[in-house]
């Protein structure tokens, strides 16, 4: 028994025909031939550059912004590495602007002439309440 | 036949005798194994053509800060692939160690400070929490070790689990004191310092400390994969369990031990991933492990078990984050970002089954 | 009747990069007549009859079915013309029953889409009865011992009206009474008019049962001959390529004092019951027994990887608990297992990390660094004094012969300094020139002072190297024979005594 398995093991160590052999560790008990994994790669590879290249017709991030009460701002489009540049400021009734934020809690600032996008962002308004006169 | 030179050498000459069958098997199996390289250049070429920012030296030192980010979660998980098995829950412990280490670790003057009398933020404090994080991850590393030795269950159910319950205790953390879930911000600067602080400039792009400190990492565990009778029983079980057991290797023990290696791993990654962002969220480190797991296979480091390399580790890293540096640049959406990085472990997987089946 | 030629191998020649695996091969079989392929491993037995089922694409030659050349794609094409294989690792579906694994993918139908159930089971029954076996057509698969699943093998073979039936190596796990029933399907195939190719490395199996034999050597026809011409040493000679004088080396060993002693040994999941028996330095104790007598069980019991119920275990006075494998090294214990490739080698793994994992604190440097220097010098040395056949210390042992595979296991255990050897099956799947070495180096470890316990499925094995035998029969010591002065028959008899 032995004997047999050796030899089906050596020789196919050269094995040039696509064989399925038995695999371990956790492909245990997969059984594939070596078209099949070529058809996957190739697929593989194919999947990966169709996307890129669909998002290559459209590059760049989305920024949104959520005015969190205040008037809708449209999101924007950047590409990686631009300043945001000059944004539309929302207005809410009875506060007072006081810039975008990172986060929700508006306690990391968004520094306009500093930060440069380097991923897709939401923006959070920070809000002040008026003091009524 | 070390030397690379004799081998093109060799393979040049092997390549003259071949017919023209062989010879377009060679160019096949050549491009199907290396595909992902392939890949790579491409993508390098093309991104470089585009945008010529690419290829100065911030971009590179962007690429290296990058690397020793991804890098020590990847080192960890690796050991658990390696005993062919896996690790699903790193990103969630990395997510949790990063949330305590950042609460331990806010400014002492922050209005939103979650705990009001955690001691001042000396180096040895940081040091302490350092400790303690690296203790939480390698306790739930522990945890893993031991299910997957004691009750032969699979990594894959227990580290599912465990994923699972550490989103729990992270959604529960962030809850605390009326936190209600709000991100943890406000780290103190000395914390900061220390981890993301700036060693040297590399084409004007600051190198963090964390640099460094990944370096070291590399080198602890280079030892302790190559030169210690841990990592040379690792490999054992990780190739043949059984045989393992007749060799008096102590297979319980390697790999609770394995697991528990790999949890520091996530609680260090976790450390310092809160400086990276600058707050930490119930989300950190979601996903993570699917990063470190696709950097492994592409190294090298084989599901069948028993094979892998610091090295190929590395290059594994560097390959995915040189890929995605480049699509970044190149302003390719977030979402798909995903389905490449799905396929891209498909992929490498299925390379990994190519190489095994073919070896010569 | 006539035997003309049924199957023709002409000039059939296979090379894989870097190596000749055929050179110009030729077979001929006859119809009715049992034709057996001998080789040493390595020989190119398998790859002649994996490109006889197109599991490979021979490089050049002809091969021809009743006088039609043939090229098969695969082995379902070759079953379909009438050309079967019968081996151990069975593609069978284990959860179906045995009437399914015989009509899978061919059911006979009712109207082109219902099964015909009982049609599928007259056919199957019909064909058991002509082979005399005795297996319930319901049953199923995974249920069922080896030697039954390979009758359904056959009977599936034989329903696919098969003129030429392979069979390779098919009795490597029969008891003698399931190989005699084997023997007479085969004579019954043979007398039906079916070619039958017999590869095996049993010599008795061989001169009994064929009529002609084929010997290969290094991917080399050697000689075809009928079996009445070939003695066993002849077939030795061929295969080896120089002249076996003698199986065994000469024992030398001088049996010294008691030094092993395992008492009223039972087992907690296994059928042992009260195994007890002394080992003496410089001995060399055979175990035989019918597969399944408990040998393997008393064996990895002493080394403590089987649970014991109850028994004690003494090594030169002193109590071993023997609790698991680490303890047992540490008692000075080496176990080398039956199944190499199951429970041996560590496969992906080099020369070298296969050869030092169970004596990694030899190397040892301030409590926790490893020498690489001192790992590559016990490598080498075993490499020297085993004379393994390897490039170099690097090379992934699977890639190895299985001789030069059990070399290296030896020498991993040698390093431990075991004082006792407990050695399973350590000749299976080895080629006979490896054999002699190991039969050498087992006399040289027993000269050394050593103890080693044997335990062998070949007879002559056991008689020509043991000092003594003990038999075990239904998890028991049957009886002890000394090697000298016992026949095969005498231990077969103490073999049933408790079947």
């Amino acid at each position: 028994m032995d004997n047999k398995k050796e030899i089906l093991e050596e020789v196919s160590e050269a094995d040039t025909k696509n064989k399925p052999r038995e695999f371990r560790g956790l492909y245990k008990h997969v059984k594939i031939s070596v078209r099949t994994l070529d058809i996957i790669i190739v697929t593989c590879i194919a999947v990966i550059l169709i996307v890129v290249a669909l998002d290559l017709r459209n590059p760049g991030f989305t920024i949104t912004f959520d005015s969190k009460g205040g008037t809708d701002v449209d999101s924007v489009n950047r590409m990686y590495g631009e300043l945001l540049e000059v944004i539309e400021v929302p207005t809410r009734e009875g506060y007072e602007f006081t810039g975008w934020y990172i986060d929700h809690s508006c306690t990391e600032q968004w520094d306009q002439e500093g930060d440069k996008i380097e991923t897709d962002l939401t923006l959070y308004a920070g809000w002040k309440e008026k003091k009524s006169e | 036949m070390t030397n690379p030179l004799m081998k093109v050498k060799q393979v040049s000459a092997d390549y003259k005798q071949m017919d023209a069958k062989d010879r377009k098997r060679f160019w096949v199996d050549g491009i199907l194994n290396n595909a992902l390289y392939i890949l790579m250049a491409i993508f390098i070429i093309y991104t470089a053509s585009v945008k010529p920012a690419f290829l100065t030296l911030g971009s590179f030192a962007n690429l290296i800060t990058q690397v020793a980010a991804y890098l020590p979660m990847a080192l960890g998980i690796a050991g658990c692939i390696v005993l062919t098995g896996t690790d699903l829950s790193a990103g969630r412990i990395s997510g949790l160690t990063a949330a305590v280490a950042a609460v331990m670790l806010q400014k002492s003057d922050f209005a939103n400070k979650m705990f009001q009398n955690i001691p001042e933020v000396t180096v040895g404090w940081i040091l302490v929490v350092l400790l303690g994080v690296v203790a939480i991850g390698a306790f739930i590393g522990l945890v893993n070790g031991f299910f997957v030795a004691k009750f032969s269950l699979h990594p894959f159910i227990v580290t599912l689990s465990t994923q699972l319950i550490t989103y729990g205790i992270i959604l529960w953390f962030f809850g605390l004191n009326g936190n209600n879930g709000q991100p943890i911000s406000g780290l103190s600067k000395e914390y900061k310092d220390l981890v993301g602080g700036e060693m040297f400039r590399l084409g004007n792009v600051a190198i963090p400390t964390y640099v460094l400190y990944a370096a070291i990492l590399v080198v602890v565990m280079w030892f302790i994969w190559n030169k210690t009778a841990f990592g040379k029983n690792m490999f054992a079980v990780g190739s043949n369990a059984e045989a393992a057991k007749v060799s008096g290797v102590n297979v319980f023990w390697t790999t609770v031990l394995v697991h528990t290696l790999a949890g520091a791993m996530y609680g260090y990654s976790g450390f310092i991933e809160g400086v990276r962002s600058g707050s930490v969220a119930a989300a950190t480190g979601l996903n993570a492990e699917c990063d470190a797991i696709a950097a492994c296979v592409i190294g090298g480091v084989s599901f069948v078990g028993g094979t892998g390399s610091i090295s190929g580790i590395i290059l594994g890293v560097f390959i995915l984050r040189i890929i995605f540096v480049a699509l970044t640049m190149l302003g390719v959406d977030s979402s798909s970002l995903y389905i490449i990085k799905g396929a891209i472990i498909l992929c490498a997987c299925a390379l990994d089954m190519r190489k095994y089946l073919v070896k010569k | 009747m006539g035997h003309d030629v049924l199957l023709k191998m002409e000039g059939i020649s296979k090379a894989f990069p870097g190596v000749k695996a055929l050179d110009n091969v030729n077979l001929e079989v006859k119809s009715g007549t049992v034709h057996a392929l001998m080789g040493e491993n390595g020989a190119g037995k398998s790859t002649l009859m994996k490109c006889l089922f197109g599991m490979y694409v021979k490089d050049s030659g002809h091969i021809y079915l009743e006088g039609k050349e043939i090229d098969f794609k695969n082995s379902k094409e070759a079953l379909d013309n009438g050309v079967a294989m019968v081996h151990q690792e069975l593609n069978q579906a284990l959860k179906r029953n045995v009437m399914d694994n015989i009509w899978l993918g061919r059911y006979p139908k009712i109207g082109g889409i219902m099964v015909d159930e009982h049609k599928m089971k007259r056919d199957t029954e019909a064909i058991f009865k002509e082979l005399g076996i005795n297996v319930d057509v319901h049953r199923i698969m995974g249920d069922m011992p080896v030697s039954q699943r390979q009758m359904v093998e056959i009977a599936k073979a034989v329903s696919y009206n098969s003129k030429v039936i392979v069979f390779d190596e098919p009795t490597s796990s029969l008891t003698e009474e399931e190989v005699e029933h084997l023997f007479e399907i085969i004579d019954m195939l043979r007398n039906k008019g079916v070619g039958i190719i017999y590869i095996s490395h049993k010599m008795a199996e061989i001169k009994r049962i064929s009529d002609e034999i084929t010997i290969m050597r290094d991917g080399q026809w050697v000689a075809t001959k009928p079996a009445a011409e070939l003695e066993m040493n002849d077939i030795i000679r061929l295969m080896v390529g120089r002249e076996l004088t003698n199986q065994f080396p000469p024992k030398t060993n001088k049996v010294g004092e008691v030094s092993l002693r395992v008492e009223n040994m039972s087992g907690q999941y296994n059928q042992l019951k009260d195994v007890a028996f002394e080992a003496h330095r410089g001995e060399v104790l055979g175990i035989a027994g019918l597969d399944s007598s408990g040998r393997t069980e008393t064996l990895e019991s002493i080394f403590g990887i089987r649970t014991r119920k109850s028994g004690s275990i003494t090594l030169n006075g002193k109590q071993c608990l023997n609790r698991n494998a680490g303890e047992s090294i540490k008692n000075g214990f080496a176990l080398l297992t039956e199944e190499r490739r199951a429970t041996g080698i560590f496969g992906v793994l080099s020369i070298k990390e296969n050869t030092v994992i169970s004596s990694l604190k030899r190397h040892k440097r301030f409590g926790v660094y490893l020498s690489e220097k001192s790992q590559r010098e016990d490598t080498q040395y075993y490499i020297d004094a085993m004379r393994t056949k390897t490039p170099s210390q690097e090379t992934k042992i699977r890639t190895l012969s299985g001789g030069n595979q059990q070399k290296v296991i030896i020498g991993r255990w040698l390093l431990t300094e075991p004082e006792v050897l407990l050695l399973d099956e350590p000749t299976r799947g080895i080629d006979v020139g490896a054999k002699y070495e190991i039969y050498q180096l087992i006399l040289d470890l027993a000269n050394k002072g050593k103890t080693v316990l044997m335990v062998s499925s070949e007879m002559p094995e056991l008689l020509g190297v043991c000092d003594r035998i003990i038999v075990m029969s239904g998890g028991r010591v049957a009886g002890e024979v000394d090697a000298k002065n016992t026949s095969q028959e005498e231990i077969m008899t103490l073999a049933a005594k408790y079947v």
